[in-house]
């Protein structure tokens, strides 16, 4: 019974680490930066979510829609203010703009965290769940509604986003454009367009991931840079290659992790992503399900 | 059509192309020869607009597009076919011909058009489902002409398409690109190959360190073709 327990909860924190982890997946093929800011993303969608639900009294799932589209705008304007300028600057050679824009994404964190709290200090708050009933009783395993949410969206929203770059046209313009870039200028796609989407569907996943577990982990400015860890971890087991290897990516993180936590130390856990992350990337660093080089979005 | 008059462009400090004029008329079949490093390559980009130019103007139908970011300079209805390809490497030669389709070109079915440019490049036809980066050289030749074709331009650039490929298929390819200007494509080959530009073209441009050098009908050059194989050497 237990061990189911520890599944239930291992599962929904690995959906969590998956929709994270596929919106470091999407900025890193699209333009290959590791967005250190992403973390930022899922903790100003739980805040908006918080604003519009909690101190305002907007409806929930209407809160719900008003933050998912604040997150997006917010990975839109990121992008376009701290990572366009700098990407596109033809003064700087093409290694000092690498590393310029992954410093420009940490600055981000660190700005976007400590503009987080002015208004929110240091205290922890509590976002509502979607649901009035806390748990739910399958068979003989109490499991907390919430979490069978992040489950269901999780596995929702990997499949839609699965069909969306394999049959929409604006994901295949994504997808061309992060597998080359000039290739995808010469048939008239505008890349700065399909960044600015690129980031607004990675803030959006990282936003939903967000909301989905704000009712779980409490709201806190801190509450993003540790589920980027976390989704860096989902991110390198799945190779930062297709939308469902993430997702998978994440879930091992989540399972693993949680016995991990159980079995052996539960001050192993905080320790358990970055051990991972170094781990894949110096034995495996094409993932576990990834051909060397293969396999994009 | 094209109008590039006193052309200057580069990379970051380095100047590579001086005072560069040139001219496509609609049509007709153009060649620009040169050696390594000439600035064939160089001057494409700058008139597809994927660097930008420093001093001059190049006009498309009317229309100044030095300016223009490649996307822009696209939607004039000028395609490159660039000498590395760019291939989508994960992507199937269907979806190829299908996103150069989508962002250009008149308003039959996408499945129609698509089929034109099959006519054109009938190879492709077998494999329109394999991934781009598992086809060999010349079928990724093929695939990088389709894509540029299927949005229907009015200028095609080719920057040595016969670059790594075996004689039989460059003599193909010379009749490819000759049908493809039967039916109404003005073309701009850019070549080191002087026997498949020769072929073809109507009219020669020889570039050398940034600028031509020579330029004029096509019959002139075959003439002299050992004194312009040297401009070239
Ligand atoms: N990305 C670049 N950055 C800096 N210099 C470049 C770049 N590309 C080309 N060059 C330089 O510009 C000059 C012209 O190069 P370009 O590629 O236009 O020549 P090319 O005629 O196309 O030669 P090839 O036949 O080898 O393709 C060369 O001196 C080359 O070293
Ligand atoms: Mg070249």
């Amino acid at each position: 019974m237990e061990f189911a327990f520890l599944l239930s909860v291992g599962v929904s924190n690995g959906c969590l680490y998956g929709l994270v982890g596929l919106g470091l997946v999407l900025v890193y093929n699209a333009q290959g930066i590791p967005n250190f800011a992403h973390g930022e993303f899922f903790m100003a969608t739980a805040f908006a979510a918080y604003v519009a639900n909690v101190l305002l009294g907007i409806p929930y799932a209407l809160s719900v829609l008003i933050a998912i589209a604040f997150g997006g705008a917010l990975g839109v304007v990121v992008e376009f203010l701290a990572i366009r300028p700098i990407s596109t600057n033809r003064a700087l050679g093409r290694a000092s703009t690498e590393v310029a824009v992954v410093l420009s994404t940490v600055g981000l964190m660190i700005t976007i965290k400590g503009l987080a709290r002015i208004p929110w200090g240091d205290s922890v708050r509590k976002l509502p769940g979607a649901f009035s009933t806390d748990t739910i009783t399958i068979g003989s395993l109490i499991i907390s509604t919430q979490r069978l949410l992040i489950i269901v969206v999780a596995v929702a929203l990997t499949v839609c986003l699965s069909i969306f770059f394999a049959r929409t046209s604006l994901g295949k313009k994504m997808r061309a454009t992060s597998q080359n870039t000039t290739g995808a200028k010469l048939i008239g796609i505008n890349t700065g367009h399909i960044y600015s989407a690129t980031w607004g569907l990675a803030a959006i996943c990282g936003g939903i991931a967000g909301i989905l577990a704000a009712p779980i982990i409490f709201l806190h400015p801190d509450m993003g840079t540790r589920m980027l860890l976390k989704g860096f971890a989902a991110a390198c087991l799945g190779g930062f290659g297709s939308v469902s290897g993430v997702f998978v990516g994440g879930l091992l993180m989540g399972i693993v992790e949680i016995f991990f936590g159980r079995y052996l130390s539960t001050s192993m856990m905080d320790i358990f992503a970055p051990i991972i992350i170094i781990v894949v990337l110096l034995f495996r660093p094409q993932g576990l399900f990834g051909t060397r080089g293969a396999a994009r979005v | 059509m094209l109008d590039v008059a006193n052309l200057e462009a580069g990379y970051g400090p380095h100047l590579v192309l001086k005072d560069l004029s040139m001219q496509v008329p609609r049509g007709e079949i153009i060649a620009l020869l040169g050696g390594n490093g000439a600035g064939k390559t160089t001057t494409l980009s700058a008139i597809m607009g994927l660097i930008p130019t420093r001093k001059g103007t190049v006009t498309f139908d009317n229309a100044a597009i030095h300016s223009k970011p490649a996307h822009r300079v696209f939607s004039h209805g000028v395609a490159l076919v660039p000498q590395w390809r760019e291939l989508f490497s994960e992507m199937s030669v269907y979806e190829h011909l299908e996103l150069g389709a989508i962002q250009r070109g008149n308003r039959q079915s996408l499945g129609k058009r698509i089929d034109d440019v099959l006519d054109h490049l009938p190879e492709l036809r077998a494999h329109l489902e394999r991934r781009a980066g598992t086809l060999s050289g010349g079928q990724q030749q093929m695939v990088a002409i389709g894509r540029a074709i299927a949005s229907q331009p009015k200028l095609l650039m080719l920057d040595e398409p016969s670059m790594g490929l075996a004689p039989l298929i460059v003599n193909e390819l010379g009749r490819t690109i000759k049908r493809l200007n039967e039916t109404g494509t003005s073309v701009l080959l850019v070549e080191q190959n002087m026997h498949l530009a020769l072929s073809v073209a109507s009219y020669v441009y020889i570039i050398r360190n940034g600028t031509i050098v020579k330029h004029g009908p096509t019959a002139q050059f075959h003439d002299e073709r050992e004194l312009f194989q040297s401009y070239i050497g």
